[in-house]
């Protein structure tokens, strides 16, 4: 027994009929598109609706279909077949849209693929990100400890030489326009430091480097923290401050500086409002620019709108950094704050996901965390070009974990 | 010749009157008359007609002044529901009159503070919850919560020959907070007022009244641990949030409101058919101050009470019957916003998605005997049923129960010499659970989840409610009369769970 009566507070939810329509990639012959995965996130929500599914693909480039009004996130795969020189090719494409408005009743929605091949096998990858720094027994933080795992995901030798890890001037917590927008074309950096170029460092299979902020033993200010004397890498500032001075183990090779934003000493972002990719600045191991070179040909000047939010005015900022082409990264991680992530910094054919370590801004449990890549299968990392799926994400962090026994 | 029922209460009456080492019986009437219009059963079975105040106003025909100071101590051993806390403890001082001005205008008013903690309150860190839910804010930390209320009313009601016209304000504050980590101050203000008409037709008083309210919460989370802050949620109901705006959006407002009438019949020499029908609706707002006054949800409940009852007078005592229905309809609203630019959001959509839903029907009868002026017994039974119903549309979620309930209330006062009395009573419902039904795939969390299932299964199972209470009262200076009250309620819940209150409090009258 109950009492229903029906009135103008009954609202149902709204919905609205929506296409949704894949291009394939740019300049292909007679593209045809089949779809074996189109899932919408509601980003108000979180609600996750899958609306094809392996098990059940379209042979087709569009799909109709009727959803709750809101704001999703949509991420599609799918085969791509097309002609080269009259004979065939097949291989697989997604297509990501964020923030996509469904209302109105209807709606459509327009998303460009790109070639993604899942069986390609990966070289090096960023296997670890740790840049919450650890806390101390009296609780205070310590920031010292950072630093980055670089791991050689593949069957064979690689030389590390020149390999680069670099943090993005964009923030992945706001979301702006820049002039020009290059981010299908570039990653656009604020600080980049890479393995000295002049001498092979071969990685075997299932190895790694391991690249800190300061090569020492941190136990003795904070026993929390680890012994990074025997680090691969430091990087090392020297700061125009001389009360804000770096620290240089002159027994642990120094990356060499490209660029930093910075006048005194750098450091990942603490609270992961920035992402990170592993690059080389040249096509290859033999190809790699000095960094004169580099610095004089990939210059980033752009400038974005930023509204004051008590007056609607509207100034012009300046944003600057370097660009490397995307041709060049060999691996993305995008990472946020889990309750203020608003877009990725990075062509979604670097990273099509995020991850974190903290669930708030100034989340008092994110110490001691880290972001870690999963195994896939014995020593092969999983590297599917997403981190959402490929990374662990609050892991504790660990600069000598063992990926595999 | 005692009846039977007569017999067993006259019975206990011995045996407190053997404790109490007092067995003399005067007439009293004039001396406890007050307090007699107000505790004994022919006084207030009657309930639902008289919150109209042109008809509560000429309610009683003595004065009555009171002040008192008590404490209650609440304890459960399992939370009925984890949002509300496992216990209450709290200081009480309040005062309260209801005066004859003259024949023909009354007044009333009172006053009350309170001071107490509320103890272990979990997924949610704001004040209020039973007026706001399913749209609070909530963490996974919780603690005690120290809370202050504050309560003032006043009211008058005057008649002009035939017409009656009553008027009532009232404003209650509350402040909640916690001294560790995560550090929530809810402040809470209310301002009610309502004005109502009574008119003397044939042997009724018909009656109509209009109320409304204004409703301000305003609450913040603050950390100060060097380290940081923890996530706080936006509960949207069932376990689940409002993802987008979660993590350290603490700073929350909620705006909102009532208001509601009433129309009453009650006869004029207070034994006979009365009636009432009330409605109320309230409606509370979700803003968020931080992003521009965002508002992300909305909550309305309607509320239809009805009572029906028939007394009659007996030469020493009274009885009556009385049918009662309580229909609460709470509807939840989510806004659902498109992308933010510079902290601005546009709508896109309004989601109805939530729905909760009370049936209360209750029949409950009374018998009062007055053997003589100094000492009076009472027998009140009930019989109900109530149903509550909790749905959420999309993904569909829903928690159903309903309990088949019946109790009864046995009161006793005696008058002992000309300067003491002693009231007494027991009581005991049992509520049945008929029925259940429970669907929830997934909650943002597994501990907001696990606090929905035990939140139900807490809620919907049986229980059988006691209680005892004890009021001695003194005239220790003329016209003053001391008194001392105590009472105990221990509840058998689910889950091999209890609730234990006493309440204890120390008062004067006259």
């Amino acid at each position: 027994m109950g009492f229903t009566a029906c009135s103008d507070e009954d609202e149902k939810i709204a919905t609205s009929s929506t296409t949704v329509t894949i291009n394939a990639p740019a300049g292909l012959n007679n593209p045809i598109l089949g779809i074996t995965s189109l899932i919408f996130k509601n980003v108000n929500t979180g609600q996750v609706i899958p609306l094809v599914n392996p098990a059940n693909p379209q042979a087709t480039s569009s799909f109709v279909a009727t959803l709750p009004d809101g704001l999703y996130n949509v991420s599609a795969e799918g085969t791509l077949k097309y002609t080269v020189d009259g004979t065939q090719q097949e291989t697989q494409f997604r297509a990501d849209g964020n923030q996509i408005s469904v209302s109105g009743g209807k709606a459509t929605v327009r998303l460009d693929s790109y070639i993604y091949n899942s069986s390609k096998t990966s070289g090096f990858v960023l296997a670890e990100i740790f840049f919450t720094g650890t806390s101390t027994d009296a609780n205070k933080s310590y920031r010292g400890d950072k630093y980055f795992v670089i791991y050689n995901n593949s069957g064979e030798a690689l030389d590390a030489q020149g390999l680069a890890i670099a943090e993005s001037a964009y923030q992945t917590i706001t979301k702006r326009t820049y002039t020009p927008d290059v981010m299908n074309e570039a990653f656009v950096a604020q600080a980049i430091y890479r393995i000295p170029v002049g001498k092979p460092v071969m990685v075997q299979p299932g190895e790694s480097l391991l690249l800190v902020d300061n090569a020492i033993d941190h136990r003795n200010a904070n026993p929390k923290s680890w012994d990074l004397t025997k680090a691969n890498y430091e990087w090392y500032d020297v700061s125009n401050i001389p009360r804000i001075a770096d620290v240089d183990n002159d027994k642990v090779e120094n990356l060499e500086k490209v660029y930093c934003y910075t006048n005194t000493i750098w450091a990942p972002h603490d609270r992961g409002f920035h992402s990170y990719v592993l690059a080389r600045l040249g096509d290859d191991v033999k190809s790699q620019l000095s960094v004169a070179d580099y610095t004089a040909k990939y210059a980033y000047d752009g400038t974005y709108d930023f509204v004051f939010p008590n007056t609607g005015a509207v100034k012009k900022m300046p944003e600057k950094g370097y660009q490397i082409p995307n041709k060049w990264v060999l691996d993305a991680v995008n990472i946020s704050v889990q309750s203020l992530w608003q877009w990725n910094v990075t062509a979604p054919a670097l990273d099509n996901g995020w991850t974190y370590c903290g669930l708030v801004n100034n989340d008092k449990t994110q110490f001691g965390n880290s972001v870690r890549r999963k195994v896939l299968s014995g020593k092969i990392l999983q590297d599917t070009n997403n981190s959402t799926n490929d990374f662990i994400p609050q892991a504790k962090a660990d600069p000598f974990h063992q990926f595999h026994p | 010749m005692l009846t039977v029922p007569q017999r067993w209460l006259t019975f206990a009456f011995a045996l407190l009157s053997a404790v109490s080492g007092f067995s003399a019986e005067p007439d009293t009437v004039a001396l406890f008359q007050p307090a007699e219009e107000r505790f004994s059963q022919t006084g207030k079975f009657v309930a639902l007609p008289y919150e109209n105040p042109a008809l509560y106003g000429f309610r009683y025909a003595t004065s009555l002044t009171e002040a008192s100071l008590g404490a209650v101590l609440r304890h459960d051993s399992h939370a009925l529901r984890a949002e509300t806390g496992t216990g209450w403890n709290a200081f009480r001082a309040d005062a309260q009159t209801y005066y004859l001005l003259s024949p023909k205008t009354h007044v009333w008013g009172s006053a009350a503070y309170e001071r107490g903690s509320r103890r272990n309150v979990r997924w949610n860190e704001t004040a209020d919850y039973e007026r706001l839910f399913p749209y609070f804010v909530a963490d996974t930390i919780g603690g005690h919560l120290t809370a202050e209320h504050y309560s003032f009313e006043g009211g008058f009601a005057h008649r002009l020959g035939r017409w009656t016209l009553g008027g009532e304000m009232g404003y209650r504050a509350v402040l909640e907070y916690r001294t560790r980590d995560p550090r929530p101050r809810n402040t809470v203000a209310e301002l009610y007022g309502q004005m109502g008409v009574a008119l003397r037709l044939a042997r009724f008083r018909v009656a109509a009244d209009v109320r409304a309210a204004k409703y301000k919460q305003n609450s913040s989370i603050a950390f100060m641990n060097e380290l940081g802050v923890t996530k706080s949620y936006h509960t949207t109901g069932f376990g689940a949030s409002y993802l987008r705006f979660d993590g350290a959006n603490n700073t929350v407002n909620y705006d909102g409101g009532s208001y509601g009438a009433g129309l009453a019949l009650v006869p004029l020499d207070r034994f006979g058919w009365s009636a009432a029908v009330r409605w109320g609706m309230e409606t509370y707002d979700k803003e968020l101050p931080n992003n521009n006054d965002l508002r992300l949800t909305n909550v309305r409940e309607h509320r239809w009470q009805a009572e029906l009852a028939r007394t009659f007078s007996l030469r020493k005592g009274a009885w009556g019957v009385k049918a009662t229905a309580d229909l609460r309809r709470r509807t939840g609203k989510e806004f659902i916003y498109g992308t933010s630019a510079d902290n601005t959001f546009p709508l896109l959509s309004t989601a109805g998605q939530y729905r909760f839903q009370v049936s209360d029907f209750a029949l409950s009868a009374f018998y009062e005997a007055t053997p003589s002026s100094a000492w009076r017994w009472s027998a009140t039974p009930v019989v109900g049923f109530v149903r509550t119903e909790e749905t959420y549309a999309e993904p569909v979620k829903r928690a159903n129960f309903s309990h088949l309930y019946f109790g009864a209330d046995f009161a006793v006062s005696r008058a002992f010499g000309a300067r003491w009395q002693l009231d007494g009573g027991l009581s005991a419902t049992h509520y049945a659970s008929t029925d259940h039904d429970w669907q929830l795939a997934s909650a943002t969390l597994p501990y907001s989840y696990r606090i929905a299932a035990d939140n139900f299964a807490m809620n919907s199972g049986s229980r059988t409610d006691g209680g005892i209470r004890l009021r001695l009262s003194k005239e220790c200076f003329k016209g003053i009369r001391l008194y001392l009250q105590a009472d105990a309620h221990y509840v058998v819940l689910p889950q091999q769970s209890h609730r234990t209150t006493l309440n204890a409090s120390l008062g004067c009258w006259f």
